[in-house]
């Protein structure tokens, strides 16, 4: 995942004037930090095959009240602030703007791309294979576009969508299971400890 | 000297000063060298292949004698 320096400066300031800050440094909490980032992309996957369905389905309903439902689903994504959670819990081992980034994080992020690079490219490897397999078969007509499911483009657009954001998200997803309970008072706000 | 201020003098991120302490991360020779420059005592002072004597046991020692 790349973020913008303003994105991580708010994330940032968010993280001290948080009680989490605290509780993120517990690799407790960053492994239920982890478990609800699955969960929230595999319902984020969920949502956008639900707006690619009621776009393409015929149903009363004006485009208007389509368009509504569908960022009705997004905006619901975007409260529940996983993301955010996400980022904040690996805070230590990521680069931050305006900080140094050092050897340790280095190393940590390096390991985690190279553990989850099988996974990244089976989770790419069956969205493509997929995809290619949902084309062929609605070129040869066992798929048809008329079928209530429309030729499977809403429930692939919504699987592929999480396949992508589980391999985007991988490395973070691993460092948040893998990295070790930090004491609180190791924070970086110029404690002796 | 805080954490901070020795992360600054070596240009890395303060909590990889508590994990270097706590034994979660190896540096390498090239960033023990810029600590035990920064904190101007020797590399043997700071780094260690045997575990270094606390230093109530140090001071036991001395007070009790040999």
């Amino acid at each position: 995942m790349k973020h913008s320096d303003r994105h991580l400066r708010r994330l940032d300031d968010r993280y001290f004037n948080s009680r989490l800050a605290d509780r993120l440094q517990k690799r407790r909490a960053r492994r239920i930090v982890f478990i609800l980032s699955v969960l929230g992309l595999i319902a984020f996957g969920f949502l956008v095959g639900f707006t690619v369905w009621s776009f393409i389905a015929p149903n009363p309903t004006s485009p208007l009240e389509k368009l509504l439902s569908a960022l009705f689903w997004v905006a619901i994504v975007f409260v529940i602030q996983i993301e955010p959670l996400l980022v904040m819990s690996i805070r230590s081992a990521i680069a931050w703007p305006g900080q140094p980034y050092d050897e340790r994080q280095e190393q940590l992020n390096m390991k985690a791309r190279s553990e989850v690079r099988p996974f990244v490219l089976a989770m790419l490897g069956i969205a493509i294979l997929t995809g290619l397999g949902m084309l062929i078969a609605m070129s040869a007509g066992f798929l048809p576009f008329s079928h209530p499911i429309y030729g499977g483009i809403p429930i692939y657009s919504g699987m592929g969508m999480i396949l992508f954001a589980l391999a985007k998200n991988a490395p973070y997803l691993l460092l948040a299971w893998q990295l070790p309970d930090e004491p609180s008072d190791d924070s970086d706000l110029g404690d002796d400890g | 000297m805080s954490r901070k201020e020795l992360a600054e003098l070596t240009d890395i991120h303060p909590q990889t000063i508590g994990y270097i302490e706590r034994q979660q991360f190896n540096p390498t020779i090239e960033l023990a060298l810029r600590l035990s420059k920064a904190l101007g005592v020797g590399l043997d002072a700071i780094f260690s292949a045997e575990p270094f004597d606390l230093l109530d046991d140090k001071v036991l020692r001395r007070d009790l004698g040999p």
